[in-house]
Formats: C-alpha cells, sequence, structure tokens
C-alpha cells in the first residue's frame, strides 16, 4: 500500500489519461458531426477570441 | 512523500510511453474523423508546443514575478521577443494572402476587472493558462489541483461574461487602424520593441543577461505559434478549450447551460453541439498535455515535483478559480490576450498586460500567506517553480 501511494502521480495520472480517454471518446460519439475544425473567434459577427459579439450588433 | 526516485516505478517508462502514445495515436485517429488534417496538424503541434514548454521550462507566471520580486526584467524581455516575432506573421497576414483572423477583443471593464484578477490567479496556481497544462502533463501535484478549478472557474466566467460586458465596452481597437497593416506593423514592432529595451535593462541592471537556451525556446515557440496561426486560420489560445470542456461536463450532468446567453452566441453554440475535438483550442490542450506527459516521462522528470504544501494546495485552487473566471472576462490568457492580442496589434492585449501585472503585483503579495517564499531570486528567471 505504501509503494502504492509513494508511486500516486503514476497510477493517479494513468487513470486519469484513461478518464479522459473515455469522456473524449463518448463525446466524440455523442456529438455532431462536423467536417473541419471549429473556432469561435472565426463564427461570424465575432468580436473576441470566445466569440462574444461586437457592440455595434 | 517520497519522490518517484525512492522507490522502484509500478508502471515502466517504456510502459508508459508506449500507453500515452497508443493514447495518442487513438486521438489522432479520431481527430482526422472530427476535423480532418488540420485538426490533426494542431494537435501536433499542441504536443510540440508541450514538449518545448515542458523542455525549456519556458513559463509566464514566474518571468512577470521575477521582475516584480527582483527587478529583474530578462524573462519579460524574452516574452516581447516572442510576441514580435508572431507579430510579424500576424498582424500583415491579410496582405499576405493568408486566411486569417487576427486576435481582437473589445476594451471593456470586463477586460480590466478580468485581467487583473487572472494575474492575481496566476501568480498563487504558479502557472498561466498555458503553464498549467503542460505542469499538469508533466505530472505537477499542484497543477491536479488548479486545473480542474481553472475550468470550473471558466464556466463561470462565460456565465458572467454577457452581463458584465454591459457594464461598459467599446468595440476593438486595432493600433493605427486606419493606415496599411506595415504601418500597423511597423507601430507594434515599435512598442514591443520599446517593452523589450525596458525589461532587458533592468534586468541586466540586478546583472541578469539573457539565457540562450531560453532564446532557442522562443523562436521554436514562434515557429509552432506561427503554424498553428496558419492551420487554425486565428492565433492560439487556450483558455477556450477549457471553458468548452466545463461547459460540456455541465450540460452532461443536466445544467441547462445551453440556454444561458454565452453558449448562445454562434461561435460557443457552435463549439458546445460538436464534439471537442473539432475545437482547435481543445485540439493543441490536448496535444500540448500529451506532448508534455511524454517528454517528462521520457526526460524521468515525470512528477518529480512533489506534493505542494496544504497552503499551497490552497492558492493552486483559488489561483486556478481565479485564473478561469479572469480569461474569461478578460478574453483570454497569456497566450490569447497578452501574446495574440499584441501580435495582432490590437489595443486590448495592452490593456490586459498593464492590468495582469497589476494583479501579479497583488498576487505575489498573497503568496507568503499561502506558504511560498517571499520572493525569488534573479536566477530562477524564466523557470517554472509548478
Amino acid at each position: 500500500m505504501n509503494k502504492l501511494f509513494s508511486q500516486w502521480p503514476n497510477l493517479f495520472f494513468s487513470l486519469l489519461v484513461l478518464g479522459f480517454l473515455t469522456l473524449v471518446v463518448s463525446d466524440h460519439l455523442t456529438s455532431q458531426t462536423l467536417s473541419g475544425i471549429n473556432s469561435p473567434a472565426r463564427a461570424s459577427g465575432a468580436c473576441a477570441p470566445c466569440g462574444a459579439p461586437c457592440k455595434a450588433e | 512523500m517520497s519522490s518517484l526516485s525512492d522507490t522502484p516505478p509500478i508502471i515502466n517508462r517504456k510502459i508508459a510511453l508506449g500507453l500515452l502514445g497508443l493514447v495518442a495515436v487513438a486521438i489522432l485517429l479520431l481527430i482526422l474523423l472530427d476535423s480532418g488534417i488540420t485538426g490533426a496538424g494542431l494537435f501536433v503541434v499542441g504536443g510540440a508546443l508541450g514538449v518545448v514548454f515542458f523542455g525549456f521550462s519556458f513559463g509566464f507566471a514566474s518571468g512577470w514575478r521575477a521582475y516584480i520580486s527582483g527587478g529583474d526584467g530578462m524573462s519579460l524581455a524574452v516574452q516581447f521577443i516572442l510576441i514580435g516575432l508572431c507579430a510579424v506573421l500576424f498582424i500583415p497576414a491579410s496582405s499576405l494572402g493568408v486566411d486569417a483572423v487576427r486576435t481582437i477583443a473589445p476594451i471593456s471593464v470586463s477586460l480590466v476587472i478580468g485581467s487583473f484578477i487572472f494575474g492575481i490567479g496566476m501568480q498563487l496556481a504558479n502557472g498561466c493558462g498555458s503553464g498549467v497544462l503542460f505542469s499538469f502533463g508533466g505530472g505537477s501535484q499542484r497543477m491536479v489541483f488548479a486545473l480542474p478549478a481553472f475550468i470550473i472557474g471558466s464556466v463561470f466566467g462565460a456565465w458572467m461574461l454577457p452581463d458584465i460586458l454591459r457594464w461598459g465596452s467599446v468595440d476593438p481597437i486595432i493600433i493605427a487602424e486606419s493606415w496599411n497593416v506595415w504601418v500597423q506593423l511597423g507601430l507594434t514592432l515599435l512598442l514591443v520593441s520599446v517593452a523589450i529595451g525596458f525589461f532587458w535593462r533592468a534586468g541586466r541592471q540586478v546583472g541578469s543577461t539573457l539565457p540562450r537556451k531560453l532564446l532557442v525556446a522562443t523562436f521554436l515557440i514562434a515557429g509552432l505559434c506561427w503554424s498553428a496561426f496558419l492551420l487554425a486560420g486565428h492565433a492560439w489560445g487556450v483558455t477556450f478549450g477549457f471553458t468548452l470542456w466545463g461547459g460540456k461536463i455541465a450540460d452532461a450532468l443536466g445544467v441547462p447551460i445551453a440556454q444561458t446567453e454565452f453558449w448562445s452566441w454562434a461561435g460557443p453554440a457552435r463549439a458546445l453541439s460538436h464534439s471537442v475535438l473539432a475545437d482547435a483550442s481543445s485540439v493543441m490542450n490536448i496535444g500540448m498535455l500529451i506532448g508534455a506527459s511524454g517528454w517528462a516521462i521520457f526526460t524521468t522528470r515525470f512528477g518529480q515535483a512533489g506534493w505542494p504544501p496544504k497552503g499551497q494546495v490552497m492558492a493552486a485552487i483559488i489561483g486556478g478559480l481565479l485564473m478561469g473566471i479572469g480569461a474569461r472576462l478578460g478574453f483570454g490568457c497569456n497566450i490569447g490576450a497578452f501574446l495574440g492580442g499584441i501580435a495582432s496589434g490590437s489595443l486590448h492585449g495592452w490593456a490586459w498586460f498593464f492590468c495582469a501585472f497589476a494583479g501579479s503585483y497583488v498576487g505575489i503579495k498573497f503568496r507568503p500567506s499561502f506558504g511560498f517564499a517571499p520572493a525569488i531570486l534573479k536566477q530562477q528567471t524564466g523557470k517554472v517553480s509548478a
């Protein structure tokens, strides 16, 4: 147990990578398909990197 | 807590690298399905950024701290060199036939508040947006707390942004907008040169020299920023990916996030309804995490920083939350707003820098309360202590 505890970064990060991969795959399977890369900065009317609209609009 | 070197590893280094490689290939294939060759290219660029940032310990937060605490501006001078190198492509991109948009953002009350609290947060968490990411990838226990807090904070920041934008906002201002892009570039390079000179001189006054290693890293990062700009069609950004991850988790947990104003804007709405692997920021972030992890495992530096004291764990959580909120209100972090904004010739980048700098000053004052040493040595310039 002590050994496991002392090695926790390895184990913890391995579990984290596995969990993250599961989330990414499930998100991929449940999301709409898009044939290209998405960037809110390039969305129509975007006035900021997050896609916030211009005040004038 | 003993370090990794004290006991024989449970997971062999070669096996860990092999498993990480498999994960990278699996994600790469999914990215190819979701966003094609462009997405795959951005994933590779993100991975390379993770290797360079972690390998050269290139940090923003520690460089700012070195100047504020000890007057050593050499790392800040290097950061402005990076901005100048990026500006050479970003500002005249349209005239060069590049299909890309510059990083612009409103000058607003939210920008002032957001960048100020981001500055506090990055000193408490010991890393900015990119710093949290590559340190987490490198096995930093501190960032295990800072990164989730950053994500949670950015979800709250996204919820707050539309209302705070109504407190006062002026549409984006490009420096010398009425002139052609070459004049705009010249003026931005002049301002950046003044900043380089100022911080370089400050560094020299305390006996610091420009570290060659850091300069090499700067040119490598600039090349990768150019690649990201050409592939994505805009400057590299880190924090929208965090907001999207948090938004998707909240959405999956039944929080009616899609009905809030931020997520009804065209860009965020599109991102929320599609795969994270179709979002440029997320793809690069995942690449950066894997790149930093791979390099950390390869060089046996993974998780070597050790467990932080309780006070610093608290600082990482508070710092992460502040950075998350601040990044949304301030339109980005050191990468998206400071680097991307100034290198695009947008006035908001400079405003972000001054406000985040003031915030950093406050954050540094609070650091001893969380168990950090009150000052840092000038030799630490450019190094991330995460």
